[in-house]
């Protein structure tokens, strides 16, 4: 008699724990969670966010991309109302991600951290997502990639570097992390701007670290990375930047010739943002667009993404979304050079 | 069944499974690229068709010594029995995963380990209940709540 | 100096605490299957980054080397390897356990382990310039002789059946394969599935193969043994001795040197090194029968190399900025994120960060012993759980794990297809491990001997012209011809012993 009832008393209080931890983990009391500040107008009360926001990182945990996303957690309390949950979901160069996202209800409570890889899975792979649907919500940051080299290489700009590969074709060997990923395809662009693609050979590796130590090694001659990646080595003598890829010189890159004011026109850059599924209901998509901006606008929001290399290039909802769109077919473009179509 | 019995079986299917992954799903799976020196079917093609080789060569050298061992072919039987419950097991794991996309994690998981401790002979239904809920309950806090890796909730919400 | 500075700064409570939380939480991630140890640096990462310089890099430093021990634990116990480098580990560590010798084992894996991170600090702290320009010199032909060199090993641990143990890694080999293709992006075998891109995942197949492939085995024991409370008499005479330790000191050398190298190289980690060393070790011991039936030279041997992987990684991440595995990959961001920038100048201008490093790894150490200890007596007591209800758990830990290295259920139906697979051939007496390692070390392979092909125009010849990656070459085939000439002495001696030519053993 005693044991049943003690067994019965063991399970009553398991049951409980297991009512109460499944009822309070999930959700933030909705109380304790304020409309930002800001925006103290008379509108209508919206019913959102009354639980976590996830943001969906199509790539693995620890690495760029979901650091990138990192930076913006910490203040997400204070201007989204409710904390911000990134969970990854890696796999075929962020489209994993993406299709979850794009499968999702669009109430607003999924939302996509995602790349320029995002339109280039769309045309490289056979996905089950299109174009439109995503909606930008707001881009964090647009980063310029780079080609450099080692420091003992017979070239020091772009003007001689395709000089260089046209006097030796085939002995230009440039290399990059992935078939299909950003600095692939951002890498090719330059070769096209450069009108070197015939000449040079291209070596994808499995990663950035080996593709660096690949030309710090000496076994190909160049690689396509971000300026993090070889700022160090540049700094140190061992590496030298043959140009940036953008509109002008970043700011946080003051002696990085671009490509364009050496007269090659290669302005294709990598940015990464946030999106939202398409059909998420408008007020939501205003409320994110103003809750994401002045987030990103802060000075605390900027330091976290200065140490990390990241920077900051911030473009509202309307912006952002354009700017996606705009280089749908721009991208489009380049994979087809490529030979990467999927179609 | 003896040993070289085991040895003609095993070796006779890996030899059929090379060849049917060489001859019908790498022309049909690996998509190929135009004018490429090593394409991407040529390591899968070679890794194959060499194991097919082996796996043949090793079914027939199990083959002549089917004499050495006063054995015959007639010999060989199956017996799905030994294998129900390794097949029931299997069953389970799919089904979890059929079902926790609609009850969602913490329940799907309890109702598994309910039912696989029953199937792997612990007695004792309050005894089995407790575990299963006290074990699935701290897993899922454990890595949804903590480590936030989020399991996808249910028609429940959890 | 510099150097006493940042000693003293580590005299501070706060760093010693953020160093035991590191590897406490360091093992713990190691020992859940499917939270790999780049997963666990990635987990801490937004906490570290909270917390001031010296604090962070001893935290992110003990959980390193915690989680490459941690994932023993699980090996040992439950079959389970908690991460892809103690996989090696599972092999003999199991078959310890079910011995009734776990703690034997643990203790084992944890000596080992400390052992290993020491050696691979020593080498990181004298020769770490040196091997920088080594590491340099391995170009993708380098690194496809190495793989070369790491399939050799195969051809000695595949047991009685050479044949067998070869279509064994033909199999791994293939499901290497499935992904896209490494140089050109094709889809291979993906059956229009994106979950499949990257390949299969890596824990899916070894925790499928290992710790299902188990499962089911026990599962032919039938109910009423399986739900015998196990004999805990085992249990008391079970600690390891110091004889035992230091018989596998020689041993421990080798693993921890092969461990360090393998680390220093971009790309390659724990999981190759583990059980590079373990091959390596089986065929330099004088009783290589011994391995997969309970050694503890089998246990030394990769517990020894992955935490000197540890050592190694960070060498090329100091001397060049370039990291050399996965975890110091996120390293450099933590370290970026704390203005601390790894490359050639991290020595010329930040000094002291290097130190704290150092530092925090050899302090780490002292912690993992002295934590380790108290997991292992709490960890053993797994085993006195009766089978009837251990594997349920384990196998629902298994889906768990599995599941969180992806996020996705489709890793889950992978590891079910592989704990068939492996199930299937250890039915039929193929062996496990040369399907592991070829599985590991094939994407490298093949990646890196088309990639080699790229770089100039002399095609094949590219391997032979270059004095490094022929030196492997070539290696590698009198390897591979020298393990299996004794294997075929072993067979001959065996056959010799043996009075009957038949095996009558009925495996139905």
């Amino acid at each position: 008699m005693k044991r049943k009832s003690r067994l019965l008393s063991i399970i009553l209080a398991v049951v409980l724990v297991f009512t109460l931890t499944a009822c309070s983990a999930p959700a933030k009391e909705p109380a304790a969670s304020n409309e930002p500040a800001a925006n103290s107008e008379p509108e209508k009360k919206l019913d959102y966010p009354t639980k976590p926001i996830e943001l969906i990182v199509g790539y693995a945990a620890g690495g760029g991309t979901h650091l990138a996303a990192e930076l913006l957690a910490p203040d997400a309390d204070k201007f989204l109302g409710q904390p911000l949950n990134i969970v990854c979901k890696p796999g075929a160069g962020g489209a994993v991600g993406a299709t979850y996202v794009a499968k999702s209800k669009p109430d607003g409570y999924t939302l996509l951290y995602a790349t320029v890889s995002l339109p280039t899975s769309l045309y490289m792979s056979d996905v089950e997502f299109e174009q439109d649907d995503f909606v930008g919500v707001a881009m964090c940051s647009d980063i310029a990639e780079v080609i450099a080299v080692k420091a003992d290489a017979p070239f020091s700009n772009a003007k001689e570097m395709v000089e260089w590969a046209k006097a030796n074709p085939g002995k230009l060997t440039w290399g990059f992390p992935g078939v299909g990923s950003s600095l692939h395809l951002t890498g090719a662009n330059v070769m096209s701007a450069l009108g070197i693609t015939d000449v040079v050979k291209e070596v994808p590796f499995d990663g950035t670290a080996e593709s660096v130590a690949g030309v710090l090694g000496g076994h190909i001659t160049a690689v396509s990375c971000f300026p993090t990646s070889i700022s160090e080595q540049v700094k140190a003598g061992q590496m030298k930047v043959i140009g940036i890829q953008a509109k002008e010189r970043p700011a946080d890159w003051p002696d990085f010739p671009t490509f364009v004011e050496q007269g090659y026109d290669a302005t294709l850059t990598s940015w990464r943002g946030v999106f939202a599924p398409k059909d998420t209901p408008k007020e939501i998509l205003d409320y994110l667009d103003k809750a994401f901006g002045e987030l990103i606008a802060t000075d605390s929001y900027l330091e976290r993404a200065t140490t990390l290399g990241e920077g900051r290039a911030y473009k509202n909802a309307a912006e952002f979304t354009k700017v996606y769109n705009d280089a749908c077919p721009a991208i489009k473009a380049v994979v087809e050079k490529l030979g990467l179509s999927a179609k | 069944m003896k040993k070289v019995h085991h040895e003609i079986v095993s070796g006779s299917v890996i030899t059929i499974i090379c060849a049917l992954i060489y001859f019908i799903l790498i022309p049909t799976q690996v998509k190929l690229k135009p004018n490429a020196e090593l394409g991407p079917e040529f390591f899968p093609k070679l890794v194959v068709a060499t194991t097919g080789i082996l796996s043949f060569a090793h079914t027939m050298i199990q083959l002549r010594s089917l004499k050495a061992y006063n054995a015959s072919l007639k010999d060989i039987s199956f017996s799905i029995k030994g294998y129900i419950d390794h097949i029931i097991f299997i069953a389970l794991g799919f089904a979890f995963l059929l079902v926790v996309e609609y009850l969602g994690f913490p329940i799907t998981v309890v109702l598994l380990l309910i039912a696989l401790l029953f199937f792997f002979g612990s007695k004792g239904i309050a005894k089995n209940i407790v575990i299963a809920v006290i074990y699935g309950v701290s897993l899922w806090y454990l890595f949804n709540v903590i480590l936030k890796i989020s399991f996808p909730p249910g028609i429940f919400g959890i | 100096m510099e150097f006493m500075q940042v000693l003293s700064s580590f005299a501070d409570v706060s760093v010693w605490v953020s160093l035991i939380l590191g590897v406490i939480v360091g093992i713990i991630g190691g020992a859940l299957p499917g939270i790999s140890p780049s997963m666990t640096i990635a987990l801490m990462l937004p906490v570290t980054l909270y917390l001031p310089g010296v604090d962070a890099i001893a935290s992110l430093m003990g959980a390193y080397q915690g989680a490459m021990y941690g994932g023993s634990i699980s090996a040992i116990l439950i079959n389970t390897p908690g991460t892809a480098s103690a996989a090696a580990t599972a092999i003999d560590g199991y078959e310890l356990a079910k011995k009734g010798k776990a703690k034997k084992a643990l203790l084992m894996s944890l000596y080992s382990s400390v052992a290993g991170g020491v050696i691979g600090i020593i080498i990181l702290l004298f020769s770490a310039q040196f091997l920088a320009k080594i590491a340099l010199k391995f170009g993708p032909p380098e690194y496809f002789g190495l793989m070369m060199l790491s399939m050799a090993l195969i051809a000695g641990i595949s047991g009685k059946s050479l044949m067998k143990g070869l279509i064994s890694a033909g199999l791994g080999l293939f499901f290497a394969t499935i992904g896209l293709d490494p140089i050109y992006g094709s889809t291979r075998f993906t059956f229009g599935n994106i979950n499949l891109f990257d390949g299969v995942n890596t824990l899916s197949v070894f925790i499928g193969i290992f710790a299902l492939s188990e499962i089911m085995m026990q599962l032919s024991l039938g109910r009423t043994e399986l739900n015998k409370k196990p004999e805990t008499l085992l249990m008391d005479k079970d600690t390891l001795t110091i004889k035992e330790f230091f018989a596998e000191k020689m041993n421990i050398l080798y693993a921890s040197i092969i461990g360090a190298f393998i680390g220093i190289l971009p790309g390659i980690g724990g999981s190759t090194a583990s059980f590079v060393a373990y091959a390596f070790e089986q065929k330099r011991s004088k009783h290589p029968e011994e391995f997969g039936k309970g050694s503890l030279a089998g246990i030394a041997a990769p517990e020894a190399a992955n935490n000197a992987v540890c050592g190694g990684a960070l060498v090329p991440m100091l001397t060049l900025g370039v990291p050399g595995d996965v975890v110091t990959a996120i390293l450099v961001g933590a370290l970026i994120a704390h203005g601390i920038k790894p490359g050639p100048l991290l020595f010329v201008e930040n000094i002291a960060s290097v130190y704290s490093i150092y530092i925090a790894l050899f302090f780490s150490l002292i912690v993992l012993s002295a934590v380790g200890h108290l997991g292992i007596n709490a960890s053993a007591t797994i085993v006195k759980l009766r089978k009837s209800i251990l594997l349920p758990l384990v196998f629902v830990i298994c889906i768990v794990g599995t599941y969180s290295s992806g996020g996705s259920y489709f890793d889950v139906y992978a590891m079910l297809f592989f704990g068939v697979v492996g199930f299937l051939l250890r039915k039929y007496g193929y062996p496990l491990s040369p399907l592991i390692i070829a599985f590991v070390v094939g994407g490298m392979l093949e990646s890196n001997l088309r990639r080699s092909l790229l770089l100039d125009d002399s095609g094949a010849m590219i391997f032979f012209t270059r004095p490094l990656s022929a030196f492997l070459l070539v290696a590698s085939v009198v390897f591979m011809a020298f393990m299996v000439h004794s294997n075929q002495k072993e067979k001959k001696a065996a056959e010799a012993k043996k009075e009957e030519v038949a095996d009558e053993d009925d495996l139905a």
